[in-house]
């Protein structure tokens, strides 16, 4: 690291913008940024949800024009009109979701891109510049597997051989390590060490402090579309970047209070499911599964995206049948199992997926508040819908969840990420559930959003209610969960109390595929 | 007398190119995104653009020009409407078959009197290759509207499995997104795309009028564009199968044409329809059930039970061969029910639709 004051002082840098100003509407999302982003230097651009940084680097790959304001690549200025240019201009972005087209092969995702004679076929050009690459920075490729077959981590890799196929000499990734396993990120990480080594500069997109520190040499916060602060990794402290980030108004995660765990609330038995719901004697997804969930406590799945985390859900919801196993539910067997039926056993759901299973966007805060309440009484009698106690209850409901909207007409989809999330809550404790299935409950929360996340699972978790919370990030199960099952190839490689829990012992069980009994 | 002569496959040929040609570029235009569901009302212009031109020129190159040109405003309009504007592409494509068959027909009462009637396309006979018996006249003595309909599947299928074009328009159909961010034009790909299956459908409406027939009528198309609409889908938005489905109906086509003609069903058509459905039940089996496990492997589907149920009446149909004489009107949708048939086996093969199909592309979502 070095050579990092060497080269600010030698060479310009690869990238400086001066005064970067966007609008939309009377909203300003990005409000005279000065950013330099140096060669061979990673640089951390930190900030909450809507603090402007993706609009930034829309402007960055040429998606976005800004109102005003310079943007200068290696001392010289440049405008960026289409996403192309930016490109040829060699700045790439290796974006949250992938850019990858899952039925063409890795090759043929390589291969797609203007050309000047697109008659010609380039996939043998690509091939042996893929090949070069592979040579100079070790990032191998398997250029004849469909993307659909590559792993996450793969695809990632992908992404990355993509944008230096093209030139990339300023890559920026957007919070790379949302999918991958622990392992993973240590092997991204290394490969970013390596890859601002060589002389690329490096933009680092994320939430995740710990990783900042791990890799990042300098530091950019943006606030509300301004730049509040920035300087080298080396001189700040975690609780100051927390601090520019939210604008001093963090509260502690509530500490996890010792509570005597009651009967169990779900207990599933020999769950086994089929990855193909329509073909049983396709390969299992999950085979085996036996795990319980008490009363008063956060069961925590741990486990590389895909170990079977979306089957399990859906089959203990009733979506997925089951080849076998038995469930129940707050005492109760849970056979015959359908959605509805787990909702009224006492189940509730805050799903992965916000935008298309948790809401109907188009339809309003109180409709989505209240859909499942609108089915029996006090809020509809023999068919005929009370709206103005939908509307009362969820008016109500705003305010106990704090769920900012201008009126509860409001169409769900106008609001946040986080108010959204605080309805979908809302309405899942509206029922008082014995059960709480959270899968990924903070994916793309701003800081204070996911802290009222939390606060709600441990309330619920006090008043005895069980949690059944599933999640990628690690640091999130192990701060929340009581115990934490780790799920490996549709199996339970083996169940960990938190207080004996580490990255490193967990992140075994995840890689592991030898089959240990659970606990 | 046989049914299933060489003429038969002579113009059971004729029939499936100017489907075959108006489904390859609607394949081209599906795998860019874009569901042209207006692909009869462009191909019905065509035919009118054709029968224009040449009413008024006498030249069959000319003509063939108009209706390819005819095409090209109609597929201009349907990227107009779903690449610009994003109206959705069903509403858009059902708006524009009822506007070609409103204009043309206003257009061809109000101007084109008397009609006139032209000798069809001539057959050239391809030397040495043409003297392959059944082959040779079914295949290599056909006019220059096949030929070409030939050679430009050969580019197409070329194109797409061999070239960065190829790459790219797939990329655009699939993911959007991912093209863009690649620096791949979306709306230029789908404009392009579009434009090459109005061109298509153009040619393959002025083969009908003026290549085959000679003249026009009013919604003498009759369908053939939503035929070439299910061959792609029932081809599984691939050219292999797409060429297949396109014979199947133009077979069917052909049949009917003949058994109009004949009144009294021949035995032959009772056998041939049991080997088709047995064919079929086999291929769809093993289709599902992958090597040759298949015939052993699972309960039949209740789509299977209906189709042992149908080889056993036409089995007895066989035997008894009973002298039935059917409407003309029931023979002319026999296409069309066969059509019908095979879209209802499109369950299956909805995976293989491109994922981003009738999606209008927005940047901001990226």
């Amino acid at each position: 690291m070095s050579n990092r004051t060497d080269s600010t002082v030698v060479r310009p840098p690869a990238l400086r913008l001066r005064g970067v100003t966007k609008r939309f509407g009377a909203f300003t999302a990005n409000d005279r940024v000065d950013l330099d982003i140096n060669r061979g230097e990673i640089h951390a651009l930190l900030g909450e949800n809507g603090a402007g940084k993706t609009t930034l680097m829309r402007i960055v790959t040429g998606l976005y024009q800004p109102d005003e304001g310079e943007m200068r690549l290696d001392d010289e200025t440049t405008r960026f009109r289409k996403p192309e240019h930016a490109l040829r201009a060699g700045i790439g972005m290796v974006h949250q979701h992938f850019t990858l087209v899952p039925t063409l092969t890795e090759l043929q995702n390589l291969a797609m891109r203007p050309a000047r004679f697109p008659w010609r076929n380039a996939t043998a050009d690509v091939r042996r510049r893929s090949e070069q690459i592979a040579a100079t920075t070790g990032l191998r490729i398997d250029p004849d597997r469909l993307v659909a077959d590559a792993s996450i981590g793969e695809r990632q890799r992908l992404e990355i051989v993509k944008l230096l196929c093209r030139g990339a000499r300023i890559l920026i990734f957007d919070e790379p390590s949302a999918a991958l396993s622990p392992g993973e990120w240590d092997e991204l990480a290394a490969l970013m060490r390596k890859l601002a080594a060589e002389g690329h500069a490096i933009v680092l997109i994320s939430h995740k402090l710990t990783e900042v520190f791990a890799v990042a040499d300098r530091f950019t916060v943006l606030r509300a579309g301004a730049v509040v602060g920035t300087g080298l990794v080396a001189d700040v402290t975690s609780d100051e970047l927390v601090t520019m980030m939210v604008g001093g108004l963090v509260t502690e995660r509530p500490a996890r209070a010792p509570i005597e765990p009651g009967p169990p609330v779900l207990s599933i038995r020999g769950l086994a499911v089929a990855r193909d719901p329509l073909d049983p004697k396709s390969p299992p997804a999950l085979s085996g599964i036996d795990l319980e969930v008490r009363a008063g406590e956060i069961l925590g799945i741990a486990g590389v995206a895909g170990s079977g985390q979306n089957e399990l859900v859906e089959a203990v919801m009733g979506i997925r049948p089951a080849l076998s196993g038995r469930i129940e539910l707050d005492g109760e067997p849970f056979e015959d199992r359908t959605p509805r039926r787990f909702y009224e056993s006492g189940g509730a759901l805050i799903p992965e997926d916000r935008h298309h299973v948790a809401i109907v966007s188009g339809m309003t805060l109180w409709e989505n508040v209240t859909m499942r309440a609108l089915r029996r009484p006090p809020l509809s009698r023999r068919g005929i819908l009370n709206v103005s106690a939908a509307r009362a209850e969820t008016r109500r409901l705003m305010t106990e969840f704090d769920i900012r909207a201008d009126t509860e007409k409001t169409p769900i989809g106008r609001l946040s990420g986080g108010n959204q999330q605080k309805a979908v809550l809302a309405r899942e404790f509206s029922d008082h559930p014995a059960l709480l299935i959270a899968v990924q409950p903070v994916r793309g929360l701003d800081v204070r959003a996911t802290d009222f996340v939390y606060r709600q699972l441990s309330e619920h978790r006090a008043r005895g209610g069980a949690v059944l919370l599933i999640s990628m990030d690690l640091d999130e199960i192990i701060a929340m969960s009581d115990r934490i099952a780790v799920l490996a190839h549709g199996r339970i490689t083996g169940v960990v109390d938190a207080d004996d829990a580490t990255r490193t012992r967990i992140g075994a069980l995840m890689t592991s595929a030898e089959d240990t009994p659970c606990s | 007398m046989g049914i299933f002569d060489v003429a038969f496959l002579v113009s059971a040929v004729t029939i499936a190119a100017p489907i075959l040609l108006a489904a390859t570029g609607e394949l081209v235009s599906e795998r860019a995104g874009v569901l042209n569901v207006g692909l009869e009302g462009v191909m019905l212009t065509g035919a009118f653009g054709g029968y224009l031109v040449m009413w008024g020129t006498g030249s069959l190159v000319l003509g063939f020009l108009g209706g390819m040109i005819a095409g090209l405003l109609f597929g201009a309009i349907m990227a107009l409407l779903s690449i610009e504007a994003k109206v959705d592409q069903i509403v858009s494509g059902i708006a524009l078959t009822l506007l070609g068959y409103g204009l043309t027909a206003f257009l061809n009462e109000r101007f084109l009197v008397p009609s006139r009637t032209f000798e069809p396309l001539p057959r050239l006979a391809i030397p040495l290759l043409s003297d392959i018996p059944v082959i040779g006249p079914v295949l290599f003595h056909q006019d220059v509207f096949i030929y070409a309909t030939a050679i430009l599947l050969v580019l197409v299928v070329l194109a797409l499995s061999r070239t960065t074009w190829g790459i790219n328009l797939k990329a655009v159909g699939e993911s959007p997104i991912s093209a863009d961010a690649a620096g791949v034009g979306v709306r230029g790909m789908r404009w392009a795309a579009v434009l090459f299956s109005g061109l298509c459908a153009g040619a393959a409406g002025a083969y009908l009028s003026i290549g085959d027939v000679g003249v026009f009528r009013e919604g003498m198309t009759g369908g053939r564009g939503y035929l070439a609409i299910a061959a792609v889908l029932f081809g599984g938005w691939r050219m292999a199968g797409l060429g297949i489905a396109a014979m199947i109906f133009a077979v069917a086509d052909a049949t009917q044409l003949r058994l109009q003609a004949i009144g009294v069903i021949p035995r032959e058509v009772w056998v041939a329809a049991t080997i088709l459905v047995v064919l079929g039940m086999v291929l769809g089996r093993m289709r599902r059930g992958g090597g040759a496990r298949w015939l052993a492997s699972g309960r039949p589907t209740g789509i299977e039970v209906a189709g042992l149920a149908l080889v056993v009446v036409l089995s007895a149909l066989v035997l008894i061969s009973p002298s039935i004489t059917l409407p003309v009107s029931l023979w002319l949708g026999m296409p069309y029910l066969l059509a019908l048939v095979a879209l209802g086996t499109e369950g299956k093969r909805r995976h293989r639709a491109p994922t981003a199909l009738a999606i209008p592309y927005l940047r901001s979502e990226v």
